[in-house]
């Protein structure tokens, strides 16, 4: 399965690591930052997260951008 | 559930900024999967994805609802924008007014500018203190102005009292002598047989009255 793409002005690295540090406990997650995307690899660890993968990187998105809102004082 | 199909659409930044479309995508963070992407420079396409566990009123019109909640957005932070000035003055001027130290301040710059309440009543009471002064030439007949815990004060004190009881009393006496005189001369009393009663006898006898019914 292809990593997920973050458009760089779009989504901070900041955000994008700070999703991934809350996420680690029930997956694996690489950054590779770049432009004009940051890729981000999700592998769940075993059984830890009761969705499939999909629904994690959505949740894993979700969290991304509402990282972005707090961090721009908009929640 | 049946999967949801993601909704996909753009957004011009020109008309709504990136802050209002960051607002309304976290009021859908709870019901949908939201990923942005820049396709081109001015543009930001939006993906909305309702979530299965989503009750399924909010399951519709994702775009339309996501539209209002941008405009929303987008004229609260015009306004927010347009009253940021305002804002500012009235918390710089609450802490301002808050600070302990600025009211003092102002306090007595307030007391420096005020002028004086009335120099003539000042005037006036200075003279009659300096009256007052000369007249007491510093003389304390009643040793007021020695403090309470010096025992020769308590003693005099005292002594004054006593001194100044006695003298009301004999000045009580001698009033009632001149009263009981002054009626002896103008109202004369006689007993049944005609002699006269003397009224030093005639109050003797009321006071007597007096104290048997008390």
């Amino acid at each position: 399965m292809s990593a997920l793409r973050f458009h760089s002005k779009l989504y901070s690295l900041a955000a994008l690591e700070e999703a991934a540090k809350e996420y680690g406990a029930i997956a694996g997650i690489k950054i590779a930052s770049g432009l004009p995307y940051h890729q981000v690899d999700l592998r769940p660890k075993g059984s830890d997260f009761g969705g499939t993968r999909d629904e994690l990187e959505k949740d894993f998105s979700n969290h991304a951008l509402a990282l972005m809102c707090a961090a721009r004082g908009l929640r | 559930m049946p999967k949801s199909v993601p909704v996909c659409f753009s957004v011009d930044v020109t008309l709504y900024p990136l802050e209002a479309i960051y607002a309304a995508c976290y009021m859908f963070t709870d019901r949908a999967y939201i990923r942005l992407d820049q396709p081109s420079e001015g543009k930001v396409s939006v993906v909305l994805e309702a979530k299965a566990d989503a009750p399924g009123k909010k399951r519709t019109n994702l775009r339309g609802e996501f539209h209002n909640e941008l405009l929303h957005h987008a004229l609260r932070l015009k306004i927010s924008s347009s009253n940021q000035k305002i804002r500012e003055y009235i918390v710089t001027q609450a802490l301002l007014s808050a600070q302990p130290t600025a009211d003092i301040d102002q306090a007595k710059n307030e007391a420096e500018q005020a002028p004086v309440l009335d120099e003539k009543l000042e005037k006036e009471i200075e003279e009659l203190l300096a009256q007052v002064d000369k007249e007491s030439d510093g003389k304390d007949p009643l040793n007021i102005a020695i403090p309470w815990e010096e025992g020769s004060n308590r003693k005099a004190v005292a002594d004054a009292g006593v001194a100044a009881q006695t003298a009301a009393g004999v000045k009580l006496e001698s009033e009632v002598e001149k009263l009981l005189d002054h009626a002896e001369r103008e109202h004369k009393v006689t007993d049944p047989a005609g002699s006269p009663v003397p009224w030093t006898e005639l109050a003797d006898k009321v006071a007597r009255k007096r104290k048997g019914k008390q």
